[in-house]
C-alpha cells in the first residue's frame, strides 16, 4: 500500500560540456535558507553506511494538515 | 463561505511591495502540488470545535464532477489529501478513489473512523496501491474526553476500527485537537496510540472562532506544547500537526511552516479552490479556472498579503511562514495570536552538520522535479525543495544512480555538500 519512493521521471535538459573535469557551483545550489548547512567527508570503510533516512519521516509530514 | 472579490475589502496597491517580498522569499510555484480534496460536507460527528468552514448540510459533487476534476489538477498534483467532512460518507466514495488512485501518486484519507461498514471500507482501503495510509481523528483518550469534543458517543467504535485498520497492515496515523478536556492527559493519548500500533500520533491547535468552553488559553497551550516537543525528542512518532509562530515563545520552536497558498490548495465540496482547509476564502471555482489563473489571482495575493510584515525580517520565517492566517481570520484578528514579535530571531543560529558516507555508497532519488522559471522544486509529499537552475548538471547525473564519490569527482565539494543536504532531507537515498 506505501510507495516510499518516488523517481523523478522528469529528464532536465542541459548541456554538459565538462566531462572528464571538475565543474564549478555557486556557494550555495538551494533557494531555501532555512535548510541545514551540511558537510560531507568521504570515507573509505567496509561497514555500512550508518546514515538512514527514516522513510516514515515524510509519512509523518505527510498525515498533517499543512 | 467567502468569495475573495465579493467579501473582501483589499487595496493591492498598498500591497504590492510587501506581497512580492513575501513571494520572493517564500518561491511561489506556478501551480499548487497538494491537493487536498473535500468529497463531502456531510459528517456523523458533530464535532465542537470542527475545522470545517461550511455546514454539514451534505452539499457534495457527485462523482463525474469529482471524475472531471481529477482530470484537470493530474499534471499539477504531486499528491492528495482526501478529506470532508467525513469523507467515507459520499455516496460513491470508491469509485472516487479509484478515480484518484489512477493518478499514480500518493495520497493520505482523513478520516474519523465512524465507518458504517468497517470490513467494506478495510477492503477498499487495502486495495489502494497509493495510499499512503489514515491519519484518523481521536480527540480523547476515553469515552468521556471522546465525548466532550466530538458530542458523538463513538469512542469505543473508533478505537475498534483503528485497532482493525492495524491489523490490515494499514498505516494509521492518529490526531488529536488540543483541548481543555484532554491537554492534561496527551500521555494518555499517547499510551493509547502506541498500544493500538499506529505509526504516528499527531496533536493539533485547535483553528476556528473563540470557544472559551474547551479552547485552550496561551499558558495552556504553551505547557502542552513544550510537552509535545519533549516527547518528540524522544520518540519522533509524535508529532505536532499543524503550525505554530515560531517566535510563540523565546526558545523559537518552529513547528510546520505553512504551506497553504503555496505548494497547497483545498478543493471543498462545491468545487470552489481555498488556500486552505480551515480559511473560508475562495479563489476560483475549480471547473470555470485554469489552476494557472486560480494561482495567479487577486485572491491568492490577498492570501500572501496576510502574512504579517514583520514576520519577513524573521531568521526563521521560510519554518514558519507568519503562523495561521486562518486562525487570525477566525478570530477577526491581524495576524495569528500566537505571534509574539517580541521573540523574533534576527539571526539564525547555523549550525553546519558533518556526514561521514562510504564514497562507494550508491545513491538513488527520492524526489520527483517540477520545474520553474527560478529552478526547480525537488518534492516527495510535502517536502519541496527550491533549488537554482545551476543545479541541473548535478540532478540529471543523480537519475543514474552514481556512487557519492562521482559526485566530488565531477562536481566538487559544493556538489556533494548539495547532495549532503538532500540525504539529510531524505529526499536522496544512499544504500
Amino acid at each position: 500500500m506505501v510507495q516510499q519512493k518516488d523517481q523523478s521521471k522528469i529528464k532536465i535538459a542541459f548541456n554538459s560540456g565538462t566531462r572528464g573535469k571538475k565543474s564549478t557551483f555557486p556557494e550555495n545550489l538551494f533557494l531555501d535558507e532555512s535548510l541545514p548547512q551540511v558537510n560531507v567527508i568521504l570515507v573509505n570503510q567496509s561497514k555500512k553506511n550508518k546514515i538512514k533516512t527514516d522513510p516514515n519521516e515524510l509519512l509523518m509530514e505527510f498525515h498533517c494538515e499543512v | 463561505m467567502y468569495e475573495a472579490s465579493a467579501n473582501f475589502h483589499y487595496s493591492f496597491q498598498a500591497q504590492t511591495n510587501q506581497v512580492s517580498k513575501i513571494l520572493d522569499k517564500i518561491k511561489l510555484p506556478d501551480t499548487p502540488s497538494v491537493f487536498t480534496l473535500e468529497l463531502t460536507s456531510a459528517c456523523n460527528h458533530h464535532c465542537e470545535g470542527c475545522g470545517n468552514v461550511f455546514s454539514h448540510d451534505e452539499e457534495y459533487l457527485k462523482y463525474d464532477d469529482w471524475k472531471e476534476i481529477i482530470n484537470k489538477i493530474k499534471k499539477h498534483a504531486f499528491s492528495l489529501r482526501v478529506t470532508g467532512g467525513e469523507c467515507t460518507l459520499h455516496p460513491e466514495f470508491d469509485l472516487i478513489i479509484k478515480e484518484i488512485e489512477k493518478l499514480k501518486v500518493p495520497y493520505v484519507i482523513f478520516t474519523n473512523g465512524d465507518w458504517m461498514s468497517p470490513d467494506e471500507m478495510l477492503n477498499l482501503f487495502k486495495s489502494c496501491q497509493h495510499c499512503d495510509g489514515l491519519l484518523i481523528s481521536l480527540h480523547g483518550y476515553d469515552a468521556e474526553s471522546y465525548y466532550s469534543f466530538v458530542k458523538t458517543e463513538a469512542f469505543d467504535r473508533i478505537v475498534a476500527n483503528i485497532e482493525k485498520s492495524v491489523k490490515a497492515g494499514l498505516k494509521v496515523a492518529l490526531n488529536t485537537v488540543l483541548n481543555k478536556y484532554n491537554y492534561q492527559k496527551i500521555e494518555k493519548i499517547v499510551k493509547l496510540g502506541k498500544s493500538l500500533g499506529v505509526f504516528s500520533i499527531a496533536f493539533s491547535r485547535y483553528c476556528g472562532q473563540n470557544l472559551n468552553e474547551f479552547e485552550l488559553s496561551k499558558q495552556e497551550f504553551l505547557t502542552v506544547f513544550h510537552q509535545i516537543i519533549q516527547f518528540n525528542k524522544h520518540d519522533k512518532s509524535i508529532v505536532f500537526n499543524n503550525c505554530v509562530p515560531a517566535c510563540f515563545d523565546s526558545e523559537g520552536y518552529p513547528t510546520k511552516a505553512c504551506t497553504s497558498g503555496i505548494i497547497h490548495c483545498t478543493i471543498g465540496p462545491d468545487g470552489f479552490v481555498r488556500p486552505c482547509t480551515h480559511s473560508p476564502l475562495k479563489l476560483g471555482k475549480i471547473n470555470e479556472k485554469s489552476i494557472e489563473e486560480i494561482w495567479r489571482s487577486d485572491g491568492l495575493k490577498y492570501w500572501h498579503s496576510l502574512i504579517p510584515e514583520n514576520c519577513l525580517n524573521c531568521a526563521l520565517f521560510n519554518q514558519c511562514r507568519g503562523g495561521c492566517r486562518a486562525t487570525a481570520y477566525h478570530k477577526n484578528l491581524q495576524q495569528d495570536p500566537f505571534i509574539n514579535f517580541s521573540n523574533i530571531k534576527k539571526t539564525k543560529d547555523v549550525e553546519t552538520q558533518t556526514l561521514k558516507i562510504n564514497s562507494n555508497a550508491r545513491l538513488s532519488v527520492n524526489y520527483r522535479i517540477k520545474t520553474q522559471d527560478f529552478g526547480y522544486f525537488l518534492i516527495n509529499r510535502n517536502r519541496h525543495i527550491p533549488v537554482k537552475k545551476e543545479a541541473a548538471p548535478i540532478l540529471s547525473y543523480l537519475n543514474k544512480s552514481p556512487q557519492i564519490k562521482d559526485i566530488e569527482d565531477k562536481y566538487g565539494k559544493q556538489a556533494l555538500n548539495f547532495v549532503g543536504t538532500l540525504i539529510v532531507a531524505g529526499l536522496v537515498l544512499i544504500e
